[in-house]
């Protein structure tokens, strides 16, 4: 990501002329309410506050390109770029245990999964993480299980 | 508020049931203090939805021990290894590391604990004899009224976003936008539902919290770990050096009186501003004690000086912010924003209510702040010397535990999956606000205070016929939005007055 913060100014535009634009064609939300004039109606902060944000989203924009790539966030060195992998693979990790858990309805099965795999790709040895699966997995079951009674597998 | 509710307060605050939640929240407060990288706002945000389950007095006593513990605690790890382990506790690696190094790391811990407890004492104070008569002030409000104080703490948090008051104008913005998913609040129109019954309500408020500082936070510090930073801090751990005496000498406890009173009425203050936490109070009582002392090169150097007066203004800091949360509304920083969130979910409504329909329970916050002061000071002597073992947990560990208890708090607060995905988008979006250098805080602010802003904005216009004079003709909206463009221009009329000091400088 050389650019800066073209990007995520880029982006921030595009969501805040969405929104205005999106509140605008929509019928229930207008700009002014019907009961009385000059009151704002439902549609009056959306519409406003998309275009402050797609404003500001602009600025953003033309001050990333004006940093002509001086201002740099994601630099990619070899330790970053095995952090970023271990990131990825522990966002996908959780992402695959929500959808364990919700098709299963298991949730106290699929917690120790998801305790052992970070702990395997947080570089943990075997034996720790076989204790502190058990160990954390029984905290949970014992303390919001049978302690507080979460019904986790609704 | 009367004598009758002050003692009820205190007998319901002794109940063993409550005393035995605070001493918990302490332990905990403390083990996450001292830890780098785990903040009392995480803390907060885990523990909040937790706390749920038991009674409001025994919940609040848990948050109030750990918010008071991990802000003292977080000097811990400064002094023994040289990294704050919360931001409020920068300058005490100032100072606490050097005297650490010089074999006086008892009394560097002893200090913290001391200190911070009087600063947490004194704050409490100014909080319990000035919230009253705030709150009685804040009577005479009206939605014009309301509508400028939230724009007013918006504008204070976008004011100290440092070089980024574009992002965080562009952050504030977006938590109110995302503020207006649900009912509209004047005339109930569905916004941006998209025909799930989920979103009627709106975002939760807490979900957002515990994701963007839970696994948000864990997220990011997997993107920016370091090896050598780990190498260099196990480096520091391995040194072990002699604590030696904890307390310090009458003599000594005589020549701080006079810099830590300036402090803990400094963190006072500054805590009572919104936004501005105990990171700018210690920093500002820590320079404005250099200027004052008689020993301005001792400090940086193991100044038992520097490390008192830091350890005083970050724990008053959380008086002060308590007072312009309970009577304002409005929140001083990132946890008060979540005991807001907390009070929302009792049932609660800061401001003048709090001291009307649950004056008994204000009282009773007043006397856990207390008690967890007094908590965390015996605890805190007691364990300064075996305080170091709990620095010895790693990273990876503590990522682990945090992710699966933001999953599992964000569910317990309704028994909904909805809440838990909310978390985990929050934890994306907080992730990739801190790689782009976007401040949070503006973010949590205007989700928070975005249905105040616009419901009192819409209600006053409806009671001034439409008419946007309402806002400057009535005095105290008048005098808040005079605050609010000052907070704006201040900064812009500052960078200029440099730009051209420098540049006549230069001339010269």
């Amino acid at each position: 990501m050389h650019k800066g913060d073209t990007i995520p100014g880029l982006i921030t535009a595009l969501f805040g002329f969405s929104v205005a634009i999106y509140t605008l064609v929509e019928d229930t939300m207008r700009w002014n309410a019907q009961s009385s004039d000059g009151v704002p109606g439902a549609g009056f902060f959306p519409v406003l506050l998309g275009f402050v944000v797609g404003i500001l989203g602009v600025a953003l924009t033309v001050r990333g390109l004006y940093q002509k790539g001086s201002v740099q966030y994601f630099k990619l060195d070899p330790e970053i770029k095995k952090n970023l992998k271990t990131l990825a693979l522990a966002v996908v990790g959780i992402v695959v245990f929500f959808i364990l858990w919700q098709t299963t309805k298991q949730f106290i099965l699929c917690v120790p999964i998801l305790c052992f795999y970070l702990n395997v790709i947080f570089g943990r040895n075997l034996k720790y993480n076989l204790i502190y699966t058990v160990v954390f997995t029984a905290f949970l079951y014992l303390a919001f299980v049978k302690g507080f009674s979460v019904q986790f597998n609704m | 508020m009367s004598a009758e509710i002050w003692i009820g307060a205190l007998q319901l605050c002794f109940q063993p049931s409550v005393i035995l939640f605070l001493a918990i929240g302490v332990v905990i407060g403390t083990a996450i203090g001292a830890l780098p990288g785990l903040s009392a706002t995480m803390g907060i945000a885990i523990m909040t939805p937790i706390t749920f389950w038991f009674d409001p007095a025994d919940g609040f006593a848990m948050l109030m021990g750990l918010w008071n513990a991990a802000i003292f605690a977080g000097g811990i790890s400064a002094i023994l290894v040289n990294t704050p382990g919360t931001p409020a506790s920068i300058t005490q690696s100032f100072d606490g590391y050097s005297l650490y190094r010089q074999g006086k790391g008892g009394l560097a811990l002893g200090i913290n604990v001391i200190y911070s407890f009087i600063g947490g004492v004194f704050s409490t104070f100014c909080l319990i004899l000035f919230s009253t008569p705030i709150a009685r002030f804040t009577i005479s409000f009206n939605a014009p009224e309301y509508c400028m104080l939230a724009l007013f703490g918006l504008s204070m948090m976008v004011a100290v976003s440092g070089g980024n008051m574009l992002k965080g104008l562009i952050l504030g913005a977006a938590g109110i936008l995302l503020s207006c998913v649900g009912l509209d609040p004047i005339l109930s129109v569905k916004r941006f539902t998209f025909g799930q019954t989920a979103l009627l309500g709106g975002i939760s408020f807490i979900p957002v919290m515990i994701g963007m500082f839970g696994i948000g936070e864990v997220l990011y510090q997997i993107y920016t770990h370091r090896k050598e930073d780990q190498a260099r801090e196990l480096e520091a751990r391995k040194v072990n050096l002699s604590l030696g005496r904890v307390l310090p000498t009458s003599k000594q406890a005589k020549q701080l009186l006079g810099p830590t009173m300036i402090a803990a009425v400094e963190g006072t203050i500054i805590g009572a501003i919104p936004a501005a936490g105990g990171d700018i109070a210690s920093i500002i009582s820590w320079g404005n004690a250099r200027k004052m002392s008689k020993h301005p090169e001792e400090y940086g150097k193991g100044s038992i000086e520097g490390l008192a007066v830091s350890s005083t203004a970050n724990n008053a800091v959380i008086g002060g912010a308590m007072t312009t949360m309970m009577t304002l509304g409005i929140p001083g920083d990132a946890v008060t924003a979540i005991l807001i969130g907390s009070l929302t979910m009792y049932g609660m409504q800061p401001g003048i209510k709090m001291f009307t329909e649950n004056a008994s329970f204000t009282a009773q916050i007043m006397i856990l702040m207390l008690l967890a002061n007094l908590v965390f000071l015996i605890f805190g002597l007691a364990t300064a010397k075996i305080s170091a073992k709990v620095l010895n947990v790693s990273q990876p560990t503590v990522w682990t535990a945090v992710s699966i208890l933001c999953v599992v708090g964000s569910f317990a607060l309704n028994n909904r999956f909805f809440d838990v995905m909310v978390m985990f988008a929050a934890a994306l979006l907080g992730f990739f606000f801190k790689v782009f250098d976007f401040p949070t805080g503006p973010f949590v602010l205007g989700l928070l205070l975005g249905s105040m802003l616009e419901s009192n904005m819409r209600r006053a216009l409806v009671m001034s016929h439409g008419s946007w004079m309402t806002f400057v003709t009535r005095p105290v909206s008048c005098v808040l939005f005079i605050a609010i463009i000052l907070t704006f221009c201040l900064p812009l009329f500052k960078k200029l007055w440099n730009n051209r000091k420098a540049a006549s400088q230069k001339a010269e």
